[in-house]
């Protein structure tokens, strides 16, 4: 096909493309995502008892800031990434910043608590299953989310595919603190962060294939 | 270059909204810019640079919610520019490619016609001593100079010459209807 055709056939029917358009599709695609992670959370594993109590307490609502800003960041970290020729420096700045507040936060807590309580901060009573928990309410999420992250055209597909990961492993955490009573931060900062950097690594090989455009 | 950017731009912010007319204007000066990056860009003389240019306006055309109104439309479009020749060349590598005229002669060398008349050649050579014939299928078929194939075979290049001479005329005297003047052709001179 001649290029000039192309181009013809090209500029034939064309749909006003409004600033946006891609972010507030990701937006609403992030409804049905959550959605879904409520439905598993409710019936795979169940509500905490004590939800009404912990909701009027800080730590609930201090694990649920952590995983939405993650999710938060993931969000604008793909946007960038989606982008070609986007800066993708402040995401990443962001990211690394909340990151490593964390883990100092976590292991300050974590030095100066008492030694017999140390191993009850870290493990809580749920370390074991708590990642993978999160992973696989992140698969419930994921495809939403990646079929949502396919209108953008990141010209580094693994990492934009790392950012969705982020993206749906925050928003499935964030809803996992329905059913998980752990109250403390080290455990937060280390098993949740994990589970959560775990999705990001498989998000990047989904990515792979996902993003290719 | 600003004012090209300049250009470009109020061209895309005009395509966004729907107006076609604008979005023809900027896909064919996009793709004026392109054709050159491309075919600076493959080592191949460029046979994949309009494909490139074509993979790219479609790109452009298909993504152009991906830019930002605050962004630079060119380094934009280049940055897709960009993918598209990384991915193109990453797939060659996997896949490494021939030109097409290469394997038509691929093909050819493998029809059946061809295989028929390179057994009936063979046939008719084989009338001749081996050391003759070798020459002869070196200069006849394989298209070395007689200076080339004479040193292959131990000859002196007149005496190549005259081998050359005295095979054709045998073959011809043996196959040939009616007796032909070999002299006359004149290629072994």
């Amino acid at each position: 096909m001649k290029t000039d055709d192309l181009i013809a056939a090209l500029a034939v029917e064309l749909p006003p493309a409004r600033a946006g358009q891609i972010e507030r599709h990701l937006l609403l695609m992030m409804v049905p995502a959550a959605g879904l992670v409520l439905v598993g959370v409710v019936l795979w594993l169940g509500v905490r008892g004590d939800l009404a109590t912990a909701m009027t307490g800080p730590v609930f609502w201090s694990k649920a800031a952590y995983t939405t800003l993650i999710a938060a960041t993931g969000f604008w970290l793909l946007d960038r990434l989606g982008r070609p020729d986007a800066d993708v420096r402040p995401p990443l700045i962001l990211l690394a910043a909340i990151g490593s507040t964390a883990l100092i936060l976590a292991g300050t807590l974590f030095a100066t608590a008492a030694a017999g309580d140390r191993m009850t901060l870290l493990m809580g009573s749920s370390a074991r299953v708590c990642p993978t928990n999160i992973l696989v309410l992140s698969a419930l999420a994921a495809p939403f989310i990646f079929v949502a992250g396919r209108r953008f055209a990141p010209d580094r597909p693994m990492a934009a595919g790392a950012a969705a990961g982020l993206l749906t492993a925050g928003l499935a955490a964030t809803l996992y603190g329905l059913h998980c009573a752990e109250v403390s931060a080290v455990f937060v900062a280390v098993w949740y962060s994990l589970g959560m950097t775990l999705a990001a690594g498989v998000g990047a090989i989904l990515g792979r294939f996902a993003f290719r455009w | 270059m600003t004012d090209r950017e300049t250009h470009l731009k109020s061209l895309m912010l005009r395509g966004l909204d729907g107006d076609a007319l604008a979005w023809r204007v900027l896909l064919t000066e996009t793709g004026a810019h392109l054709r050159p990056f491309f075919t600076r860009r493959l080592f191949d003389g460029g046979a994949d640079a309009e494909d490139l240019v074509q993979e790219t306006l479609i790109a452009i055309h298909a993504k152009r919610a991906t830019w930002d109104r605050h962004q630079a439309f060119t380094s934009w479009a280049f940055a897709i520019a960009r993918y598209k020749l990384i991915d193109h060349l990453r797939r060659q590598g996997r896949r490494p490619t021939a030109p097409l005229e290469d394997a038509a002669e691929l093909i050819a060398d493998h029809t059946v016609e061809d295989g028929a008349t390179h057994h009936d050649l063979g046939r008719c050579l084989s009338l001749l001593p081996a050391r003759q014939r070798a020459l002869i299928e070196d200069v006849r078929l394989r298209g070395l100079s007689v200076a080339e194939a004479a040193a292959r075979h131990g000859y002196s290049v007149s005496a190549a010459k005259v081998s050359l001479h005295r095979s054709l005329k045998s073959l011809i005297a043996h196959y040939a209807p009616t007796p032909l003047d070999v002299g006359s052709s004149a290629d072994e001179d």
